[in-house]
């Protein structure tokens, strides 16, 4: 007569077990909530409130925060808090475009040396590596040189340059992944009954990857902004993003006024966003990979 | 517990180690007591989680912290173990008791040459270094059976699996320990290897006067090396007694299953395996109301019920614990 | 369309380096090292240092190097000339040209400009006179905008400028990061452990320019502790460098972290402990390298990420470093300057990963298998 040890008797998929397992982590529960809360502002209280960035009143500028201005207002009187909240709106979608084009790139490119190997593997991830080491923000500046007169301020191009610089780092990832499951018997096994390679690799092997690609594309979405943050210091961003006003801000420090609401609150805003994206995005690779948990 | 304690090389007592895991606690192993003599090779044998390595890494308190509790005493000749702050206890390890794993491979520390990892232990204990700290490493590597000064300055993962077993336990003897605790050395390597390495154990045993503590779940490297044999279970010691009277007539419906359940050679083909069904039991820690073997046993039976059956020691020296009746376990089917 | 048809060619040919064979690796790698040596020898001691240079480089390679990191230049020599290439393809594309603006030229002033600094309108034309006259008179060309200089006359006093600031900022990294994530890793879930990882995430979650702004309205205009900018003492180094590290601080921290808390779980940690060893051998013989290790895997892109970021923190302490001179030349068009500021910062990062590659086998016996 034997006592057997309880068996669980609802299968859960691996997604909805690591789904469970992030909801548990509260750090990055509040980060998805703070997201949440940030792009919902951005995009509609500038509406609700109708806020103008741009509307300069000369007469009011430099106002430290107060009832009417509560971010205060700008060197030329512009409403400091509009302009917070309409720069997050480029910031956040640069954030977001860009890592789609990383994504797209990177996934791509990983998964076709991956999935080939040997020399084919070796020779596209020699490039990689190499492009790895580069500053490649050289290369991007000199792009959106390129671009300066045409397109100043416009975001296109600069979607692309950045998605461009971070798909390496995804290719890499995307590539580790498809190597190893490529080698697993259930691979094998649709192999043997004649499923073509893009099949195979459409229907097996990616959505094994999937996991993968999300952890790192939330992690990579912080980097992007804070690159984005860099050009428009150096004047080739989008024209009105937390990046450019962070700039501005840092321009007008002088030792009389330090005006540190221009500096503040763009920081501030850019600071806890990019915080609760790395929340999410560590929650998300605990939750998947709990054995990697440290 | 021998008849003069005395002489015990070790002596471990009512030793009870048990693990808070968050909420939940774990009582890995309850109440055990044995003891070595100078020179014995002692088996202790189970099913994996019968808590066999973590008694073992208690000795040297190598045991997982934070651990629970850890309670009883273990007693190296005149020294008590448990309990000694951890500056005396390194003085213990790898110089007057020493351990060997399972894995060689990653027992040993890949980013360094053999001589440095055995150089470190003649420098700690020994205080030997330079050329009298090399002498002594070829030596005891001749002892272990690599000769030659080439293997020193290699790495572990240029050497063959029954070599690096023979680096670890060359490691182990350089200080001339009293007690060698082997946990499973022979689990990783293929049969031929796992002869070699007992043959070695063997001769070293009787070289040094040495006591082997050596853990395992294969009861043919027990028959072959293990003077006596303790055998656990959930924890619990469950029989012991010499060799080769408890595998020809063992005591306990476990020790009697596992030798049942062992696949033999001379079997004719068409044999039915005889797998024990069933998972050991969790242990967390309340009185058990019944032997813990019981959910499993063929033998269980009413008196098996009610509470825990106390060790015993049978009139031929033996320890037991079971409610059944020592003919009736001797009559065998 | 032949640019873009070069280019494709190069990438071509990188690829292919993939299936060099052993022996030739060996000869064409310390070939193209001695190569570069040679030329970058020459800057400082002449046609004749040059050639010595070059071949001492050349044969030092062929004896001495690892076969893993030949296999890197035969790789990384044509990968540099083709981005040199690429760039000087990017600039040529950019709108407006560096004689645009020159008083109202005429075309044979145009004309006339482009024959005397050697800038014909075609982009592989450029690039066949810029290196004909690096290689050849050993040289990075005169400046088309600052009159009467060469580039590296241009670059060479802000040159050490940016190498001590990024080597510092790097090497601040490093001590500060493995510091702080071992410790956070030995003592895990601990308030020291929670504190860390904290600022190594507040370290990746705002830029450097931000870090680097607040510093300096905290130290400099409220505290007066340090200069706000500019360059010339060790005060002035401070900050910038504080500021360049901080976010691969974070990273580097992060990674010592997970680094030692996988090692300690080794088998290998708990066989130091069976031996008897102190903890502080324990851990410092035994288990610092596994921490280290994927440390030194992120150096090349520490550097790369610190590169990037001296870009802007030059800027915002005004700093006399090679990232003005890059942007200035960007924004002007002087083609000479970009590429040249190009060539150095590029070919900093290949010798520093080459150098990383170094490391890494001198640190994994494993990895140095590969010495054919």
């Amino acid at each position: 007569m034997t006592t057997p040890a309880r068996i669980d008797a609802a299968p859960r998929s691996p997604f909805q077990l690591a789904f469970r397992r992030l909801l548990l982590n509260r750090a990055a529960v509040a980060g998805a909530l703070v997201i949440v809360v940030m792009c919902v502002s951005c995009v509609l209280l500038p509406i609700l409130l109708q806020l103008d960035p741009n509307h300069t009143q000369p007469a009011l500028r430099n106002l430290p925060p107060s009832s009417r201005f509560p971010f205060g207002t700008d060197s030329v009187g512009r409403d400091v808090l509009a302009r917070v909240l309409v720069g997050g709106r480029a910031s956040l979608l640069v954030g977001l475009a860009s890592t789609a084009v990383s994504v797209l790139v990177g996934v791509s490119y990983g998964a076709v040396a991956g999935f080939y190997g040997g020399k084919v593997d070796d020779a596209m991830m020699r490039f990689v590596d190499f492009l790895y080491g580069l500053p490649y923000m050289f290369l991007v500046i000199l792009i959106m040189l390129m671009f300066s007169e045409t397109a100043r301020g416009e975001m296109l191009p600069v979607f692309l340059a950045l998605g461009l610089v971070q798909w390496l780092t995804m290719a890499r990832i995307v590539r580790g992944q498809v190597l190893t499951l490529r080698n697993q018997e259930f691979v094998q096994a649709a192999e043997l009954l004649g499923a073509s390679d893009l099949r195979i690799l459409v229907r097996h092997v990616l959505p094994n990857v999937v996991g993968v690609i999300v952890v790192y594309a939330t992690l990579m979405v912080p980097s992007v902004i804070i690159l984005e943050s860099f050009l428009s210091f150096l004047g080739l961003g989008v024209a009105l993003s937390w990046g450019q006003l962070v700039s501005d801000g840092v321009a007008v420090v002088n030792p009389i006024r330090s005006y540190w609401w221009l500096l503040f609150w763009p920081s501030a805003f850019l600071g806890l966003t990019l915080l609760s994206l790395n929340f999410i995005g560590d929650g998300l690779r605990d939750a998947l990979d709990p054995k990697a948990r440290t | 517990m021998s008849q003069n304690a005395a002489k015990d090389a070790l002596q471990v007592r009512d030793l009870s180690v048990s693990f808070v895991n968050r909420d939940r606690t774990v009582r890995a192993v309850e109440g055990v007591s044995f003891a070595l003599l100078p020179g014995e090779v002692v088996g202790l044998v189970g099913e994996s989680g019968c808590g066999k390595s973590v008694t073992s890494l208690s000795i040297l308190g190598l045991h997982e912290k934070p651990a629970g509790r850890v309670s009883g005493s273990i007693r190296l000749g005149e020294q008590e173990l448990l309990g000694l702050p951890n500056a005396e206890l390194r003085r213990v390890r790898g110089n007057r008791i020493s351990m060997i794993f399972q894995d060689p491979l990653t027992s040993l520390n890949p980013y360094l040459r053999v001589e440095e990892q055995l150089g470190e232990v003649l420098e700690l204990h020994l205080k030997m270094t330079g050329q009298p700290a090399r002498a002594r490493m070829l030596e005891i590597l001749k002892q272990v059976g690599i000769p030659g000064e080439e293997r020193l300055r290699a790495y572990p993962h240029q050497l063959s699996g029954g070599m690096r077993q023979r680096i670890c336990i060359a490691m182990a003897l350089l200080c001339n320990p009293e007690v060698l605790i082997a946990d499973e050395p022979t689990t990783m390597l293929d049969v031929t290897i796992q002869s070699q390495i007992l043959d070695l154990l063997r001769g070293l045993r009787r070289a040094r006067g040495m006591s082997i503590l050596f853990i395992t779940h294969d009861l043919g490297v027990v028959a072959e090396l293990c003077d006596r044999v303790i055998v656990m279970y959930a924890g619990r010691i469950v029989e012991q007694g010499p060799t080769a009277e408890l595998l020809r007539r063992p005591l306990h419906p476990y020790t009697e299953a596992l030798l049942k359940s062992t696949p033999r050679v001379e079997v004719k083909g068409g044999g039915e395996l005889h797998p024990i069904a069933g998972l050991p039991p969790r242990l967390s820690g309340e009185k058990l109301t019944e032997c813990a073997f019981a959910p499993r046993c063929t033998r269980v039976r009413e008196g098996c019920r009610g509470a825990e059956p106390a060790l015993e020691t049978t009139p031929d020296g033996r320890l037991r614990r079971c409610v059944i009746p020592i003919a009736e376990m001797l009559e065998r089917s | 369309m032949i640019e873009a048809l070069t280019l494709l060619f190069g990438l071509a040919l990188l690829a292919a380096t993939a299936w060099c064979p052993p022996r030739w690796t060996r000869i064409l790698g310390s070939l193209l090292f001695g190569f570069v040596v040679g030329v970058v020898v020459r800057f400082s001691f002449g046609g004749a240092g040059g050639v010595v240079g070059g071949l001492v480089a050349a044969g030092v390679a062929f004896r001495f190097l690892p076969l893993l990191v030949l296999r890197r230049v035969v790789f990384l020599v044509p990968a540099l000339v083709l981005l040199i290439f690429a760039t000087t393809v990017l600039m040529y594309k950019a709108p407006g040209n560096p004689f645009a603006n020159e008083r109202a030229s005429s075309p044979q002033v145009e004309a006339a400009l482009r024959a005397q600094y050697g800038v014909p309108k075609n982009a592989n034309q450029f690039f066949g006179i810029y290196m004909r006259r690096l290689l050849v008179e050993g040289t990075l060309g005169p400046s088309i905008k600052v009159q009467g200089r060469t580039v590296e006359q241009l670059i060479a006093p802000a040159f050490p400028v940016s190498l001590s600031l990024g080597l510092l900022a790097l090497t601040l990294s490093v001590i500060f990061g493995l510091s702080l994530g071992v410790l956070a890793g030995l003592k895990r879930n601990s308030a020291a452990d929670y504190l860390s990882m904290g600022l190594a995430l507040i370290g990746i979650s705002l830029p450097s320019f931000v870090i680097g702004a607040t510093m300096m309205i905290v130290f400099s205009l409220w505290l007066g502790w340090l200069p706000v900018a500019g360059w010339g003492s060790f005060k002035h180094l401070v900050m910038p460098a504080l500021a360049l590290s901080l976010p691969s601080s974070a990273v580097i921290a992060r990674l010592a972290r997970s680094g030692i808390i996988e090692v300690m779980q080794q088998d290998f940690v708990r066989t130091a402990r069976a031996k008897g060893l102190p903890e502080s051998w324990v851990i410092g013989r035994h288990a610092l390298r596994g921490a280290v290790i994927p440390v030194v895997s992120y150096l090349g892109p520490a550097a790369a990420a610190i590169m990037t970021g001296s870009f802007v923190v030059e800027v915002l302490f005004a700093i006399p470093g090679m990232g003005q001179w890059f942007v200035k030349g960007a924004i002007n068009r002087d083609y000479s300057v970009v590429l040249g500021t190009a060539i150095v910062y590029f070919g900093m990062v290949i010798l520093f990963n080459l150098l990383v590659d170094l490391a890494y086998a001198w640190l994994d016996p494993r990895v140095r298998e590969e010495r054919a």
